[in-house]
């Protein structure tokens, strides 16, 4: 397992946002979670990500426990993510937001003495991603000139940037056009082979077409998990979604 | 000693009224509008040189603590109305800077108008003498000045607690997202609130001209002294900017007995570890 | 250095050398000079940080009693001076990382109560600082043999400082360091979750801030032989605060600009008409409203229209200063 999160409960005052949440996601998997609006998938995600401390609970990262590490360490460990709402550098051009990001890897990364164009693997790196992203084109547009569907692309080149073992990826089609999503989609299939993936979708036909495993939760619990196949046949799942009838 | 002690708690408490209005001013600008109004003290030093005025031509003392706040008080609606609503999407930054330009236009047109020398005002004839405490004299004019103050606080609290508008405005200090959210013409509130905040501060700038005298620069050390206030007692809540501001007075007037050096200092670094382990402040409701 | 930055550079130190023997007020046009440091460490932490600062004449203040009591002890002047820089570095550092503790207004108002606090604390211990009559009697010492008593020789010292510290400002925009204040400045939470220390890059960026401003005001004690307390007063912190935005955040130079016009005005608009102020005033208002970019940006526009008007002269970059405000405006709304 290269991600494993054991009990892992998250309150806010009276609220209990995720229940005693285990979660395995196995390296190389493209891992969904779903669920009904306010089920705790964002609260979940913020947990793995390092953004919120759990209350109670740990989380195994490729074997090391990094529970207590905060975003920054996390990023450092190997843990990338994408935010829900569109989280970029906006007054940075396109390739300085995946140069910077890049360059947090880089051990040379609060140099003063050298210039930020002369550390040559940070520029490769940030220019893989440009490639990747197919955002070439666009790189020297400052970020917020560009359209909702390259933004959300760049969201995702920012934290490929970062160079992670594992994607968090929260409703990368959020927002976007059919055709946007579809554009998408294919680069996350593609993300798929390389990276493991953890993806928040609201996006059905997306999950069952692009996912090995999925973890469906309801009122900030597990209510089951098992393969596509699996999760289509659950009844108690269509319940959720659907509502108890008769 | 005793006597002593006596009048400078009474002393103290002249100070925490002037810094108690100025600062329930400031803390609704803050509360509501997120602006550190830097100019307030430059509307607290136009309030005592308005009523100067307003005291030498009518002959009224009267007329002079009503009519200066609400000049200022007309003065900040209009420079909220025209410019501090219009860098509202500028951001902050451009709003606290704005004010800090305003400091000196105010500032040096006070000097244009009155002169660079300090001000100098006969307490009124009926109220001159005092009550004995003590070997010593505490004039009747200070006392009125804390009645005043009082009375002023009491009515603003009313009209907040009370009125529709000031629920508006209480719910504005809560939440402003919320408020404009609920279609209430969030700029009217604002510039209403400018206005009567920074009318506040001319009250507070009319009652002490005739304890303390008037200069152009009367205004720096009292902007400081508001900030001090509303942070220790709590952006936006208007109990705590009272009660800081009395508090602070007092403090300030009895530090001056024990170890003068402190008083300032002392102040600050109040401010500053208020900041930073209970930056909603003593009273504090965000 | 890039090949503009470069030319940037060279055009600067040349003016800079020039000066007094083009103009002979070699005494403010040091002045200028100590000015633009200020204003080039303020915008260390606006510009390129984000992050607005109510409290610089913390640091000068700091710098300048430092060099001051030094040289009354007998230090060497480039001693002293190197001095003033670390102990403002590291007054700088504790300010910053108390005050970044704070966010967004917060973290104004604890760098303007530390100023507070500093300036009581120089007007109360008087036996060290001189109080309100200031800190008098500093003998300004020779350098190496060479006496810096003529006022062209003491420019052209603090016009060498001025140089290395533009210098190493440049060098540090350009560095990876850099980059990340900037990023900072753009996105604070972005810049966490992809992987830095933004408090430690914050504070780092308040201590080398904090050193420009000790420079600065070391060098201005021994400009004029002596430290008014003003030189710790929020006033100057004021004062430095227009200046920064006098001449426009957008770019290293916009600062430089702002220090010279507002030293400028200050030396002969004082002469004219001591209400002065009240045009500085105006002035600065005018500017918040419609011209964000300040100063600098006004002459970048300008240019601009020139190189419209003739083809093929320089147009590269023109517009990047009103980009900068632009980005500093969307930070204030968040």
């Amino acid at each position: 397992m290269l991600l494993e999160a054991r009990g892992l409960t998250r309150r806010f005052g009276g609220h209990v946002a995720v229940n005693n949440v285990d979660l395995s996601v196995r390296g190389g998997t493209l891992h969904a979670i779903i669920g009904p609006n306010g089920a705790g998938k964002t609260t979940l995600f913020n947990l793995l990500s390092g953004e919120l401390k759990p209350s109670a609970g740990a989380i195994l990262f490729d074997g090391c426990a990094v529970t207590e590490l905060d975003i920054t360490a996390r990023v450092r460990a190997g843990i990338g993510r994408t935010f829900q709402r569109t989280n970029i550098f906006p007054g940075l051009s396109v390739f300085e937001n995946l140069r910077i990001a890049a360059q947090a890897r880089s051990a040379k990364r609060a140099a003063l003495w050298r210039r930020a164009d002369s550390l040559g693997e940070v520029s490769a790196r940030a220019e893989r991603v440009l490639e990747e992203t197919s955002l070439s084109e666009m790189a020297h547009k400052p970020a917020r000139e560009l359209a909702g569907g390259d933004q959300r692309l760049l969201e995702l080149g920012v934290a490929l940037a970062t160079a992670p073992v594992m994607l968090l990826l929260d409703e990368p089609s959020q927002g976007l056009s059919p055709e946007d999503a579809r554009r998408l989609i294919a680069r996350i299939r593609a993300l798929a082979a390389r990276y493991t993936v953890l993806l928040i979708e609201h996006n059905m036909a997306l999950v069952m077409e692009l996912s090995d495993e999925i973890t469906v939760m309801n009122f900030g619990a597990v209510l089951a998990r098992g393969t596509p196949a699996e999760i289509r046949a659950d009844a108690r799942v269509r319940e959720a979604y659907l509502g108890r009838r008769g | 000693m005793w006597s002593l002690l006596t009048v400078q708690l009474l002393n103290g408490l002249v100070l925490g009224m002037i810094y108690a209005l100025a600062a329930a001013g400031l803390t609704l600008i803050f509360g509501m509008l997120d602006i550190p109004n830097f100019a307030h003290g430059a509307f607290y030093a136009l309030g005592a040189y308005l009523a100067y005025t307003v005291a030498e031509k009518s002959g009224s003392v009267a007329l002079a603590f009503v009519l200066a706040p609400i000049a200022v008080g007309v003065l900040g609606l209009a420079v909220d109305t025209f410019f501090l609503r219009r860098l509202a999407r500028a951001g902050h930054v451009y709003q606290i800077l704005f004010t800090l330009g305003a400091v000196l236009v105010i500032q040096e047109t006070i000097v244009l108008l009155w002169g660079a020398d300090s001000l100098s005002v006969d307490v009124p004839s009926y109220f001159a003498g005092g009550v004995e405490v003590g070997l010593v004299l505490f004039p009747y004019y200070r006392l009125f000045l804390v009645a005043v103050g009082a009375l002023t606080i009491a009515a603003v609290w009313l009209a907040l607690e009370r009125t529709r508008y000031g629920a508006i405005i209480r719910a504005g200090i809560e939440d402003p997202d919320m408020v404009s959210c609920l279609g209430i013409d969030v700029a009217r509130l604002f510039m209403v609130v400018f206005g009567l905040g920074v009318a506040l501060a001319g009250l507070a700038g009319a009652l002490i001209v005739p304890v303390r005298g008037g200069q152009p620069a009367m205004g720096t050390q009292l902007t400081g002294l508001s900030f001090v206030v509303v942070v220790i007692g709590g952006m936006g809540s208007f109990a705590g900017a009272v009660a800081g501001g009395l508090l602070v007075g007092v403090t300030q007037a009895l530090m001056t007995v024990f170890y003068p050096p402190a008083s300032q200092v002392g102040v600050f670094a109040a401010m500053a570890a208020v900041l930073l382990v209970r930056p909603q402040g003593l009273f504090g409701i965000r | 250095m890039r090949p503009g930055q470069r030319t940037g550079f060279a055009v600067l130190a040349l003016v800079v050398l020039a000066a007094p023997a083009a103009v002979n007020y070699p005494t403010l046009e040091a002045q200028v000079l100590i000015a633009a440091l200020l204003a080039l460490g303020f915008n260390l932490l606006l510009g390129e940080m984000g992050f607005l600062s109510f409290g610089q004449a913390t640091f000068n203040g700091i710098g300048a009693y430092c060099t001051g009591l030094l040289i009354k002890s007998g230090w060497p002047l480039l001693a002293a001076l190197g001095a003033s820089a670390g102990s403002a570095a590291l007054a700088a550092l504790v300010v910053g990382a108390l005050s970044t503790q704070g966010t967004g207004i917060y973290a104004v108002m604890l760098t303007f109560a530390f100023n507070e606090m500093a300036y009581y604390a120089a007007f109360e211990w008087s036996d060290l600082t001189g109080g309100d009559n200031g800190l008098r009697g500093l003998a300004r010492p020779a350098l190496w043999g060479v006496g810096l008593a003529d006022p062209r020789r003491y420019y052209y010292l603090v016009a060498a400082v001025f140089l290395v510290g533009f210098f190493l400002v440049l060098r540090l925009t350009a560095s990876p360091f850099g980059h990340v204040l900037r990023a900072i400045r753009e996105n604070e939470h972005r810049a966490r979750a992809v992987g830095y220390r933004v408090r430690r890059y914050k504070v780092a960026a308040f201590a080398l801030s904090g050193a420009l401003s000790g420079l600065a005001g070391g060098l201005f004690a021994m400009l004029y032989q002596f430290v008014p307390l003003q030189a710790i007063d929020f006033n100057t912190s004021t004062d430095i605060v227009i200046m920064g935005l006098l001449g426009g955040t957008g770019s290293v130079y916009g600062p430089l600009l702002g220090a010279a016009v507002y030293t400028l005005m200050a030396n002969f608009l004082s002469n004219l008409w001591a209400r002065w102020p009240l045009i500085l005033g105006l002035l600065f208002c005018s500017l918040v409203m419609f011209l964000r970019g300040g100063l600098w940006e006004l002459c970048a526009a300008v240019w601009r229209r020139l190189g419209a008007l003739v083809p093929r002269s320089g147009r590269r970059n023109s517009d990047a200063g009103g980009r900068r405000a632009a980005r500093l405006e969307d930070r204030g709304a968040a």
